[in-house]
């Protein structure tokens, strides 16, 4: 499943590498206004995606535990971390 | 014999044993070992305790000079060897050991399999650079495997949040020391490594003694660490020795707060390079658009010189329509992502009109609306021209239109 989720979402590297590439071809002034046009969109597109990436800003602490049988369970921690209030997104 | 007899002071005869004691080489540079036992550490800085075995014990003080060259954390209970010299403690009359040293018994033959230990796992290619990984630039979560008490998953969380607000993190408490600890951390990787929402993971402790950190230089836990999948980051506090974990971990951090910094990237950082490429497109866009714009009119130009009227309006036709495709496509999917990405955008305040109009360039507005073609300029009515740093009310001249060149 991981690999699965890994393959048909790129990375952020990715991302990055692929939005240079966008700009490199658009810089060469050879594209048609259609093919320019389609690449301004893709990377339009995809800044958008990254920069959406960046605001998970609603993730805190999880604790995780192993059942007996392989199960696993993801619950929100107990633990309430020092200084970090401005940092917390919950508490903000 | 009885005329020989003396009488003595207690005190006299303390010291004499005092002297005699002190007059024995074979009582100098004695190596002692046994168990701790009554440890006590006095306001002062010494350390007084009773040294057993199975048959007697004999009452040991430790200077704080000699104590604060000790370089673990002596414990009731705990197997040592002592160097030091035997006297007598003229106060009480009772002998004692004068402790120079101490070392924790079997330390030497705990290196030594260590040493066995790490020979075999680079033998068998356990810590080889060609299996270690990279981080990922952007985690998707971070896996950590430490203590659920104390300092270090507070540390951890602090740095990371304060790297990247919201990163979504993962704890996995687990023993660090002590019995079963080893097992424990060892699990713990396997159940990160399964959990998708988790793609590096931190595994460490805060410093303490080589003791202490004893379960990091366990086979089990070097195993389960070469076996993940992700990248993992070992961070056990203990700057001057390396350990098993830190060998076959992908990346090695000093300290647990050093891991958050390699695991976890600065928010910022990702946002600019992210927003920097895509003004980079942006700028390639609008060059590449006006290079075609100018294409068009000079096509309208070439054709207004030599033909009847009606191929021209079919050229205007054409030139308006290429126009408006222009337009749409490049208005109607940037407003999305402005909008996305406005707050950001103004931070970076890159390519504002403002700053285009900084460029000497000029923007045209009619009745409120931007008029970015002469064709839908209302030629007989007034228009308004914004430059940088202001409007001018404007009316075109009679002679009408006249061609871009």
């Amino acid at each position: 499943m991981t690999a699965k989720k890994q393959n048909t979402e790129p990375s952020f590297e990715q991302g990055l590498e692929r939005l240079e590439a966008l700009a490199e071809t658009m810089e060469s002034g050879e594209l048609s206004l259609d093919a320019l046009l389609t690449a301004y969109a893709e990377g339009a597109a995809l800044a958008k995606a990254m920069a959406a990436k960046l605001d998970n800003a609603r993730a805190r602490l999880n604790e995780v535990k192993a059942g007996k049988d392989g199960s696993l369970t993801v619950t929100p921690s107990d633990i309430a971390v020092q200084g970090s209030l401005l940092d917390d997104p919950d508490v903000q | 014999m009885n005329g020989r007899q003396l009488t003595l002071t207690v005190g006299e005869l303390n010291e004499y044993v005092r002297r005699s004691l002190a007059g024995d080489p074979m009582l100098h540079g004695v190596r002692l070992k046994g168990e701790l036992s009554n440890f006590k550490r006095h306001v002062s800085g010494h350390w007084y305790f009773t040294l057993k075995d199975e048959q007697s014990a004999i009452a040991c003080a430790m200077f704080r000079s000699a104590a604060s060259t000790v370089r673990f954390t002596p414990s009731e209970g705990g197997q040592v060897v002592l160097t030091g010299s035997v006297g007598l403690y003229v106060k009480t009359g009772s002998y004692q050991f004068y402790a120079e040293q101490m070392e924790q018994d079997g330390v030497g033959e705990m290196y030594l399999r260590l040493e066995a230990l790490k020979a075999k796992l680079q033998k068998e290619g356990l810590f080889d650079a060609a299996l270690k990984q990279p981080l990922p630039l952007l985690p998707i979560g971070v896996g950590i495997v430490t203590s659920g008490t104390g300092a270090v998953i507070h540390d951890i969380a602090r740095i990371a949040w304060r790297r990247f607000a919201g990163m979504p993190l993962y704890l996995y408490p687990v023993a660090v020391q002590g019995e079963g600890a080893a097992e424990q951390i060892a699990k713990a990787l396997s159940v990160m490594d399964r959990l998708n929402a988790v793609d590096v993971i931190i595994v460490g402790r805060g410093g303490g003694s080589m003791e202490d950190l004893w379960a990091f230089n366990d086979e089990a836990v070097a195993r389960a660490i070469a076996a993940c999948r992700k990248p993992v980051v070992s961070a056990v506090g203990h700057e001057a020795d390396v350990t098993l974990s830190d060998l076959a971990a992908d990346v090695r951090a000093a300290t647990p707060s050093a891991a958050a910094e390699l695991a976890v990237p600065e928010r910022d950082a990702l946002l600019a390079e992210c927003l920097q490429l895509f003004d980079r497109l942006r700028r390639a866009g609008d060059a590449a658009l006006m290079q075609k714009a100018a294409s068009v009119n000079s096509l309208q130009r070439r054709l207004a010189e030599q033909a009847p009227e009606k191929r021209l309006a079919t050229a205007a036709e054409r030139a308006h329509s290429l126009w408006s495709r222009i337009d749409l496509l490049a208005s109607g999917r940037l407003t999305g992502l402005r909008h996305a990405v406005s707050e950001l955008t103004l931070r970076l305040n890159a390519a504002s009109p403002q700053a285009t109009l900084g460029r000497g360039y000029a923007m045209v507005t009619q009745r409120g609306r931007l008029v970015p073609t002469f064709a839908e300029l209302d030629i007989n009515a007034p228009f308004t021209v914004t430059l940088r740093d202001g409007k001018v009310a404007a009316q075109a001249l009679p002679f009408g239109k006249e061609e871009t060149p």
